[in-house]
C-alpha cells in the first residue's frame, strides 16, 4: 500500500509541502512523515496538524488525497518513483524535477513543471499559466523530459524552454514558448496570441488551431508533411494521450521565427 | 566607559612599524588608547589573543553596496537570490538575500564577519544620494562613504571648457557637501555623456565631447588639480576610459600622464591594463609590467586592483557605454540609466570562466598587478565588488598573495595561450602578513586620508580583527575569531554577537564618513541658475537633509 497523505484540515493560507519528496519519505513510518516540517505562510508546522498519513512508500509511490489547490510545491525536485495527486493541486507541481513521474487527476495551478530537468508530469485535468516555464529572472526553462496535459492550459506556456516535450490536449492561452531556446510545444486546441515571441529555436505546433494569428516576425516557409510527427504521436499514444493521432502523417503550414531573433525556430499550423 | 584589553596577540600594524610584535591593546571609548602606566589597572574585559594575529579591522575602498544602481541589480537577479544562502532574523540580525548584490543588511553582517570595518561606495550620482544614505542606515555596522560622479557631469564639464576653475572648485565642494559624499569620481570621464548623446563613446583622452568642447585629458587633469587645492583627503578617484577593451593601456597609461603629478586614485586597474588590438580578442594580453614600470616611479598615484575572480556575479557600473558592451558579448539582460545632467549606468550579469582565455588571462592581470607594484601601500585590495566577484573572495586572494604554489597550481589549468600573454607564470613574490595588512587596511585608510582607521596606534579607532592562525591561509582570513568595531566585540568565534538594536543605535556602529569641504558661497547663484535650467527637481531640495546622515563624522580635509 503506498504511502498516502490526506489533507484533512484545508489551510486559507498556502502550504509549501517542498520538504516532503518521494525521497525524504521513503524510508519513514506514517507518524515520523507527520512530524515533518512544511511552511504555512511565514511559519512552519508539522504536516500532521493538516494532512493524515497512512500507508508507505516503500514501493516508491506517494499519494497524495483532498482539494490540494492550496498546497504548493508537491513533487518539487522529484527525482524518482511515481508520486499521485489526487485532486486539484497547487502551484508548483514537479517544479525542478530531474526523473520519475507525476500524476495529477484533478486541475493544476500555475508553475507545473517550472525548470523540469526529466521524468514526467501528466495532467488529467486542466493546468495554469507559465508550465514548464523558466522562474522570473533565469536564463531557462524547462531543460528536459514531458508534461502531458489532457485539458486546457494558460499563458506563457514554456517559457524559455530549453528541451523537451510539452502536449496539450486543449485550449492555450498567448505566448506560447515565448523565448524558447529550443524543445517541442504541441498544441491541439484553440490558442492565443504571440506565439514563439523571441524563440530561437524548437518547434511550436498548433494543431487543431482555426486561422491562428502569428506574429509577423514569423515568415511562412513552406507546407510539408514532418515525419518526426510520426514519432511523436507513436510516443504520445503510448500514453494514452488522446488525440495524438492528429499526428499521424499530419501536413502542415510551417512558419520560421522569430526573426527579431535567431528565426531558427518553427510554428506549425494545420494545412 | 568601560576597559576591554586583547592581551598577548601578534599585532601587525604597519602604519606604526608593527610587524608581528606580541603587544597588549588597550580600549576605552571607542578609541585605542595608550597602555596604563598602574600596573594595577584592570580591563573591563580582556579578550586572551594568545597565538593569534591581531589587524586593524579592513578597509575596503572600492565596492558597490548601496543606492538605485545596487538595488536595480538586487531587483534583477532573482535566480541567483532564489539559490543563494539567506540571513535569518535572529536576535542579532535581520533577515536578508545574499548572492552576488547582498540586501542591505547582510552585505553589513557579511563585511563585519570577514573582519572588514568600513567599506566605499565608489560611484553615486548625486543627485541619488539620499537614497545611498537610506541603505547606509541599514547597512549595520561597519562604517561607510561614498564617491560621488563628477567625470559627466554638465556644470563641471562646462567649469572646464570656460576654463573657471574657482567656479569648479565652489561647485565640486558644494556638491560634496550637499550629498554628504567622501570624494570625488570619475568613471570613463567624457565618454558616458557621448554615449548618451549619441550613442558612442570616448576612445582616447583627446576625443571632444560633443556639445560640451572638452576632452577627457582636461576633465582627469582638471578636476585632479581642484580636488588637491581643496586638500580633500581622499585624491580624485578614476575608472579610466575605455574599461575592458583590448588595448586599453595606452588610455591608462595617458590617464596617468593626464594627471600633471596631481594626486590620483587608478581604480580596478586591472580591467584597464589590456593590450591587443580592439576589435581582436584573439590578440588579449596583459601590459602590467609597462604599467606598472611608470606607477612604480610615480609617487602622486595609488591604485586598487579591481581582482576578478572565476564564477557568477554582476557587473553594475556608471559607465553606461560598457555596460552596453557587456550586455553585447555576453548577451545576457541588461540594465541602463540615464541620470540627468549627471551620470549613466549599466547592470549586466557575467560569469568568469576559467576555461576563457581571456578571462583567465584577467584573473592574472589583477595578480600581477599585485605582485608587480613596489610600494604596498599604493595599493590597496579590491574585486570591485560585485564587478570582479564578491568581496567574501578576498580570503581567497590573500591566499594566492601569501602562495605561489598556489598560483602555480591554478595556472597549470589555463587554457593554451596564457603564457605567452602574462608574466604571472614568472613572479615568484609572496606577501607576508604585514602586506597583506598593507594592502587591506593600512594602504586604503591612507589613501582615503582617515588618519583613525587601518592603524592600531593610540587614538586609532578601536576596529580591530583577530584571526586564528591556521596553515589554510584562505580559512583564516574567511572567519575570524573576534571582530572589535568602535570598542565593541562585534564577532565572537565567527558569530555575530551584537543585538540588532545595538547595531542600529550604537552611535560608534555604522557611521558616515563624509567631507564638509568651505566653498565660495559667490559662486552659488551661478550653479543655482544652471540647476533650475536643467534639473528635474528643485534646487532647495536637492541638498541632503542631515538627518539622512545619522551617526555620522566629517572626516577633515588635509593639513
Amino acid at each position: 500500500m503506498p504511502l498516502a497523505i490526506a489533507l484533512t484540515t484545508p489551510s486559507a493560507i498556502p502550504l509549501e509541502v517542498d520538504a516532503v519528496t518521494l525521497q525524504a519519505v521513503r524510508d519513514l513510518k506514517p507518524d515520523a512523515v507527520r512530524g515533518i516540517l512544511i511552511q504555512r505562510g511565514n511559519r512552519q508546522a508539522p504536516l500532521g496538524d493538516f494532512f493524515d498519513v497512512s500507508g508507505s512508500a516503500a514501493d516508491d509511490t506517494l499519494v497524495w488525497q483532498g482539494d490540494l489547490s492550496r498546497v504548493k510545491w508537491i513533487g518539487a525536485r522529484h527525482s524518482g518513483g511515481r508520486v499521485l495527486v489526487e485532486g486539484n493541486c497547487g502551484m508548483h507541481l514537479g517544479s525542478e524535477m530531474t526523473g520519475g513521474e507525476i500524476e495529477v487527476r484533478g486541475n493544476v495551478a500555475d508553475w507545473a513543471g517550472a525548470e523540469l530537468h526529466g521524468g514526467r508530469i501528466r495532467i488529467r485535468g486542466n493546468a495554469g499559466h507559465l508550465v514548464g516555464s523558466a522562474y522570473r529572472g533565469a536564463r531557462r526553462g524547462m531543460t528536459g523530459g514531458e508534461i502531458i496535459i489532457d485539458g486546457h492550459v494558460g499563458n506563457e506556456i514554456g517559457h524559455a524552454m530549453r528541451r523537451g516535450l510539452i502536449a496539450i490536449a486543449g485550449a492555450a492561452g498567448d505566448f506560447l514558448g515565448v523565448s524558447m531556446i529550443a524543445g517541442s510545444i504541441l498544441t491541439f486546441g484553440e490558442v492565443g496570441i504571440r506565439h514563439g515571441a523571441g524563440m530561437k529555436r524548437g518547434t511550436i505546433g498548433l494543431l487543431g488551431a482555426r486561422d491562428p494569428e502569428l506574429l509577423p516576425t514569423f515568415r511562412e516557409a513552406c507546407e510539408c508533411q514532418p515525419v518526426f510527427l510520426n514519432l511523436v504521436a507513436a510516443r504520445l499514444e503510448s500514453l494514452g494521450f488522446e488525440p495524438a493521432g492528429m499526428l499521424r502523417n499530419r501536413r502542415v503550414r510551417r512558419y520560421c521565427g522569430d526573426l527579431l531573433e535567431l528565426g531558427k525556430g518553427e510554428i506549425f499550423a494545420a494545412a | 566607559m568601560s576597559m576591554l584589553k586583547i592581551a598577548n596577540g601578534t599585532v601587525h600594524d604597519p602604519r606604526n612599524g608593527v610587524d608581528g610584535v606580541v603587544m597588549d591593546l588597550w580600549i576605552r571609548d571607542g578609541r585605542i588608547i595608550p597602555a596604563p602606566v598602574e600596573p594595577d589597572v584592570r580591563a573591563d574585559r580582556t579578550i586572551d589573543a594568545q597565538g593569534m594575529v591581531v589587524m586593524p579591522g579592513g578597509v575596503d575602498m572600492h565596492c558597490h553596496i548601496a543606492g538605485p544602481k545596487v538595488n536595480a541589480a538586487r531587483k534583477m537577479r532573482p535566480e541567483e537570490k532564489r539559490t543563494a544562502r539567506v540571513v535569518r532574523r535572529t536576535a542579532n540580525t535581520r533577515s536578508g538575500t545574499t548572492g552576488s548584490v547582498p540586501s542591505t543588511f547582510a552585505t553589513g553582517y557579511l563585511y563585519t564577519g570577514l573582519g572588514y570595518t568600513a567599506a566605499f561606495d565608489a560611484a553615486v550620482p548625486p543627485i541619488a544620494a539620499r537614497h545611498v544614505h537610506e541603505e547606509f542606515d541599514d547597512t549595520p555596522i561597519i562604517d561607510k562613504g561614498f564617491y560621488v560622479l563628477v567625470g559627466n557631469n554638465h556644470y563641471v564639464m562646462k567649469q572646464v571648457a570656460a576654463n573657471e576653475p574657482d567656479r569648479l572648485r565652489a561647485y565640486l565642494a558644494w556638491l560634496l557637501n550637499a550629498t554628504g559624499g567622501f570624494a570625488t569620481k570619475l568613471v570613463n570621464p567624457g565618454g558616458v555623456e557621448v554615449w548618451k548623446t549619441s550613442g558612442g563613446n570616448a576612445k582616447s583622452l583627446d576625443d571632444p565631447v560633443d556639445h560640451f568642447n572638452v576632452s577627457p585629458r582636461q576633465i582627469v587633469r582638471e578636476v585632479a588639480r581642484t580636488v588637491d587645492e581643496l586638500r580633500l583627503p581622499h585624491s580624485v578617484h578614476i575608472h579610466c576610459n575605455n574599461l575592458g577593451l583590448p588595448g586599453n593601456w595606452t588610455t591608462t597609461l595617458d590617464t596617468m600622464r593626464a594627471l600633471e603629478g596631481h594626486r590620483g586614485h587608478l581604480t580596478h586597474i586591472q580591467f584597464h591594463s589590456y593590450g591587443g588590438g580592439v576589435d581582436d580578442q584573439s590578440t588579449f594580453c596583459s601590459r602590467v609590467p609597462e604599467l606598472a614600470e611608470y606607477f612604480n616611479s610615480h609617487p602622486n598615484l595609488t591604485l586598487d586592483v579591481g581582482q576578478v575572480m572565476f564564477g557568477d556575479t554582476t557587473s553594475m557600473t556608471g559607465d553606461g557605454p560598457l555596460g552596453y558592451y557587456l550586455h553585447q558579448v555576453f548577451g545576457r539582460k541588461w540594465f541602463n540609466a540615464d541620470t540627468e545632467m549627471e551620470a549613466g549606468c549599466g547592470i549586466v550579469p557575467i560569469e568568469y570562466k576559467d576555461k576563457s582565455l581571456v578571462h583567465t588571462l584577467q584573473w592574472a592581470i589583477g595578480l600581477e598587478w599585485y605582485l608587480l607594484v613596489n610600494d604596498p601601500w599604493r595599493a590597496a585590495m579590491s574585486t570591485d565588488h560585485p564587478n570582479g566577484g564578491s568581496f567574501l573572495a578576498y580570503p581567497e586572494i590573500i591566499a594566492l598573495l601569501m602562495d605561489r604554489e598556489r598560483r602555480r597550481a591554478m595556472l597549470e589549468r589555463a587554457p593554451k595561450g596564457f603564457r605567452e600573454r602574462c608574466t604571472l607564470a614568472d613572479l615568484d613574490r609572496e606577501y607576508t602578513l604585514n602586506e597583506i595588512a598593507i594592502i587591506t587596511r593600512a594602504a586604503p585608510a591612507r589613501m582615503l586620508g582617515l588618519d583613525r582607521k587601518g592603524h592600531l596606534g593610540p587614538g586609532a579607532d578601536a576596529d580591530i580583527t583577530v584571526y586564528d592562525r591556521n596553515a589554510d591561509i584562505q580559512r583564516m582570513f574567511e572567519i575570524p575569531r573576534y571582530v572589535v568595531k568602535g570598542g565593541r566585540v562585534v564577532v565572537e568565534n565567527g558569530e555575530l554577537r551584537i543585538p540588532d538594536e545595538d547595531a542600529l543605535e550604537d552611535p560608534g556602529l555604522g557611521r558616515l564618513l563624509h567631507v564638509a569641504p568651505d566653498y565660495d558661497a559667490e559662486c552659488m547663484p551661478d550653479i543655482q541658475k544652471w540647476f533650475e535650467a536643467s534639473y528635474s527637481i528643485q534646487f532647495r531640495n536637492y541638498p541632503v537633509d542631515p538627518s539622512y546622515l545619522h551617526h555620522h563624522e566629517i572626516v577633515p580635509v588635509r593639513s
